[in-house]
């Protein structure tokens, strides 16, 4: 009996996976630094350039990674900027950075004539050769402008404030855009040396989708990194998560309307084995959307909130399980009561097999379908080059959910979810 | 640099993929192909929004759309969401002045239960009191969300109220928190009898589907329903816009100043004066290269930010608004100076070089790359539906924004400085 049981399920993960199509990933000249997916039937091209700098790497000058890389742009080349010379020809230009990597993003129509001058622009833009100290000063006075509305939204607070708290001693713990004090000393000679350990070729990764192919992509590549630094000596520090809590309650008094609850609970990064566990885990408590576990007490039984969610923010280095959710503040306590509830029904995960099956189901529908523009597959593609997974990330997903089972998931909630070091925070009038 | 994105301008028409007609029963019904993905998206538009409302029930419409969610004879509450989940899909709604929509993103195997699903609820709601009465909790948690803790949004709810009082476009679509409070179940009912009827809704499925296959599945959940007539219930506007200056203290780090200018509703007739004013827009504000931030932020550094807020496709008459913050040290009416000061300065010296074709080339690069989404193909069909505009503007539009010239371009802003407007300012509160 046990036998066929073993036949049915592995026959059952080679159909799941036969099924599905994905699109096809090309390392660019066998460089799997540079990812590529051909997709030619829109004449767009989307490219992201990625570092594998972030603010975690700020060091002592928190948010210079933003700061610099929000200068990139606006780099002067014959009196003119960079963003406008994109703008010119209906390119869509913007950068990020989170925690652990920053980006730059192009958008362009294609065509032989902005495959030369984009590539040409990026090319400009990574050698950083033309900063100016009057965008430094604009720039300074938006980023402080940011800092200072970031006191006054209730949401901003209680993200800021939670991360300084959880993420105590490591790089994760500072708002990405820094501090005041900080950011009011930065000057171009700090900037100048930090893109120094931001850019260089042994740190770059890039991404392409659209119409553009190999030998295009090639082309381009080798134009936009032409002469770019190769140095490499800076390591980024592995951070260990410091956090000792007690799911004590703490408020941060805001006048607002809404009261803000952040709940924070230690689990995994991406690439650790029993992901698949904790995701497909989240999926039926509140990574779903309607008809998950939170979804369903917090607003479909009890109407105390326009949202609530959970989801698992993987990191280089470290894991959070993050839960939130708004309601009006004298509703607080009761919705702590059903979070809280909640999470430990979450612990024991007393979940049918059905629901778990449909979870799955929902998931891997789901997945194929986060692939329907562009846009998404860039977004896809760079997560997959920035984990380093590109081999076989399609395969590697299915399978990894077609293997969760109620045990599975049930033994990684003991083991990946921290339930003993739970951070509880609230930002409103209580 | 060339007009690059004229060249691949052609080939990017719904003509090419769009099949469109009317069932018997009056529903119109609207089929885009796009085969890039599996996924599907279908969606129904209602022709009622906050601009259909009254006082004393504004906000129906939204929280309507809302109960749409609670349950039919035939499905449980919150069984609509749980189905579509379970095979992978997303869904949602949304409610704006002049439509309220849903939809389903789906992978193509799944049509079938969409429509037997969105078909159902056009007629079988049952209004249970006691999900109405947590549901307009849910949706009182919305309005203190998006409105009431966010200061801009309350500014814009005040100068709309101040254009156009209760009626039309000056109503908020979430309604205020005193109809909030006084909607009642049997309002639901008759605001659903009236409008949700198969003659005032369009059906639009864009994506992976087989046509026939499409139209078969559609004339079998669709085709029972009985035409009805519509009674419009919205009121005769008789307000008159008055003029007089706003200004609040809120929670903002920098004051934000607003100059909000009536716009009237557009029309074919009237095409070429409403394109000449977007594309004047866009000149001003509509990147970074425009002239707002090279001219107010960069040279004179009087902004920290600016924005221009309008809909082009606007069914009544609305606003156009112009707002941003001082830079730090600047006064806010020396802002507001300013922004009048470029349309003047734009009359008396008109276009710069290059300026007009980097304008459009920007406006048309952004029309191809709205391609890349089947959701937002079907939500700019969707959107000019309701405003009983046709799809096939779309099509035009790259021919009508080319045909605009300086001259065009003069006069439109000449219309926009020669007319009143409201002055707002939200100073930070102490």
């Amino acid at each position: 009996m046990k036998k066929i049981l073993l036949i049915i399920t592995l026959f059952f993960c080679v159909l799941s996976t036969n099924v599905m199509s994905y699109p096809k990933i090309e390392a660019v000249k066998d460089n799997t630094n540079y990812l590529l997916i051909h997709e030619k039937s829109l004449p767009i091209v989307d490219i992201e350039i990625s570092f594998a700098i972030g603010s975690k790497d700020d060091g002592n000058l928190k948010g210079i990674t933003n700061y610099s890389i929000e200068l990139l742009h606006q780099q002067k080349i014959n009196g003119e900027k960079i963003i406008d010379s994109f703008e010119k020809v209906g390119a869509l230009y913007n950068s990020s950075v989170n925690r652990d990597s920053s980006s730059l993003k192009i958008r362009f129509i294609k065509n032989d004539q902005n495959i030369e001058f984009i590539s040409k622009k990026l090319n400009e833009i990574l050698k950083a050769k033309n900063l100016s100290a009057t965008s430094l000063e604009y720039t300074r006075d938006v980023i402080m402008n940011s800092i200072a509305s970031r006191d006054l939204n209730p949401a901003s607070i209680i993200s800021y404030k939670t991360n300084e708290e959880f993420f105590v001693g490591t790089g994760y713990a500072h708002p990405i855009s820094g501090y005041k004090n900080i950011i009011k000393e930065i000057n171009i000679s700090d900037i100048s040396k930090h893109l120094k350990k931001i850019i260089n070729i042994n740190n770059i990764k890039i991404s392409m989708v659209g119409d553009i192919n190999e030998n295009e992509a090639t082309y381009f590549i080798s134009r936009a990194l032409d002469n770019v630094p190769m140095e490499n000596d800076y390591i980024s520090i592995y951070n260990k998560l410091n956090y000792q809590g007690n799911s004590k309650v703490r408020n941060i008094d805001h006048d607002s309307k809404q009261t803000h609850i952040s709940i924070y609970i230690p689990s995994i990064t991406r690439k650790h084995k029993n992901f698949y566990n904790i995701l497909v885990a989240n999926y039926i408590f509140g990574g779903s959307g309607f008809g998950s576990m939170l979804m369903q007490e917090i607003r479909e039984k009890n109407g105390l909130a326009y949202s609530v969610y959970s989801y698992l923010a993987p990191f280089k280095d470290i894991g959070v399980l993050k839960i939130g959710m708004q309601t009006e503040s004298k509703n607080t306590e009761k919705s702590l009561k059903i979070l809280k509830k909640e999470i430990n029904k979450f612990e024991k995960f007393d979940i049918s097999g059905e629901k778990i099956k449909k979870a799955k189901f929902g998931l891997l529908k789901s997945f194929e379908l986060r692939l329907d523009t562009n846009k998404k597959m860039l977004s896809t593609l760079s997560a997959i080059n920035n984990y380093e997974m590109h081999d076989n990330y399609f395969q590697e997903y299915v399978e990894g959910i077609n293997l969760v089972t109620k045990e599975s998931i049930i033994s990684s909630l003991k083991s990946n979810l921290d339930f003993e070091n739970i951070l509880i925070n609230t930002v409103g009038n209580n | 640099m060339s007009l690059a994105p004229s060249l691949a301008e052609s080939s990017m028409k719904f003509s090419d993929r769009i099949e469109e007609y009317v069932l018997t029963n009056g529903l119109k019904v609207i089929l885009i192909e796009d085969k890039r993905s599996p996924a599907i998206v279908s969606s129904i538009w209602y022709n009622v929004g906050s601009s259909y409302e009254y006082s004393g029930v504004s906000g129906i419409s939204h929280v309507l759309e809302h109960m749409m969610f609670k349950g039919t004879k035939n499905t449980q509450p919150g069984d609509f969401s749980k189905r579509i989940k379970e095979v992978g899909g997303s869904e949602n709604a949304f409610t704006g002045r002049d439509f309220t929509g849903y939809y389903q993103k789906i992978h193509k195997d799944y049509l079938e239960l969409s429509l037997k699903l969105e078909s159902d609820r056009m007629s079988n709601i049952l209004f249970s009191e006691e999900e109405f009465r947590k549901e307009v909790e849910v949706v009182k948690e919305e309005r203190r969300l998006r409105t009431d803790d966010k200061p801009i949004s309350k500014i814009f709810e005040k100068i709309g109220l101040q254009a156009f009082g209760m009626k039309d476009y000056g109503i908020p679509i979430i309604g205020t928190m005193d109809d909030l409070n006084n909607i009642k179940v049997s309002d639901l009912k008759k605001w659903y009898a009236n409008y949700y009827v198969p003659n005032n809704a369009t059906l639009i499925l864009a994506g992976n589907f087989e046509s026939n296959n499409a139209k078969s599945l559609i004339k079998k959940y669709y085709g029972n329903y009985s035409k009805r007539k519509v009674i419009n219930y919205s009121k005769v506007n008789e307000h008159e816009i008055y003029f007089d200056e706003i200004t609040v203290k809120d929670k903002v780090s920098q004051p934000i100043v607003l100059l909000s200018f009536k716009k009237k509703s557009f029309s074919v007739e009237d095409k070429k004066e409403l394109y000449a004013m977007e594309l004047l827009l866009e000149l001003m504000d509509g990147g970074l290269s425009s002239r707002f931030t090279k001219n107010l932020i960069d040279d004179n550094k009087i902004a920290l930010n600016t924005f221009i807020s309008y809909d082009s496709y606007s069914r009544k008459d609305s606003l156009i608004t112009l707002g941003g913050s001082p830079r730090i040290g600047v006064q806010p009416e020396d802002l507001r100076t300013a922004f009048i000061n470029e349309f003047s300065i734009f009359i008396k010296n008109g276009l710069k070089k290059n300026e007009l074709l980097n304008t459009k080339s920007r406006l048309l690069a952004n029309n191809i790359y709205e391609f890349d989404s089947v959701f937002y193909q079907a939500m700019q069909v969707g959107m000019l539906e309701t405003k009983n505009l046709d799809w096939r503007l779309l099509d035009e539009y790259v021919d009508d924004i080319d045909s605009i010239t300086e001259k065009d371009l003069i006069n439109a802003a000449k219309k926009i400085i020669s007319s009143d407007y409201i002055y707002s300012l939200i100073e930070p509160a102490p």
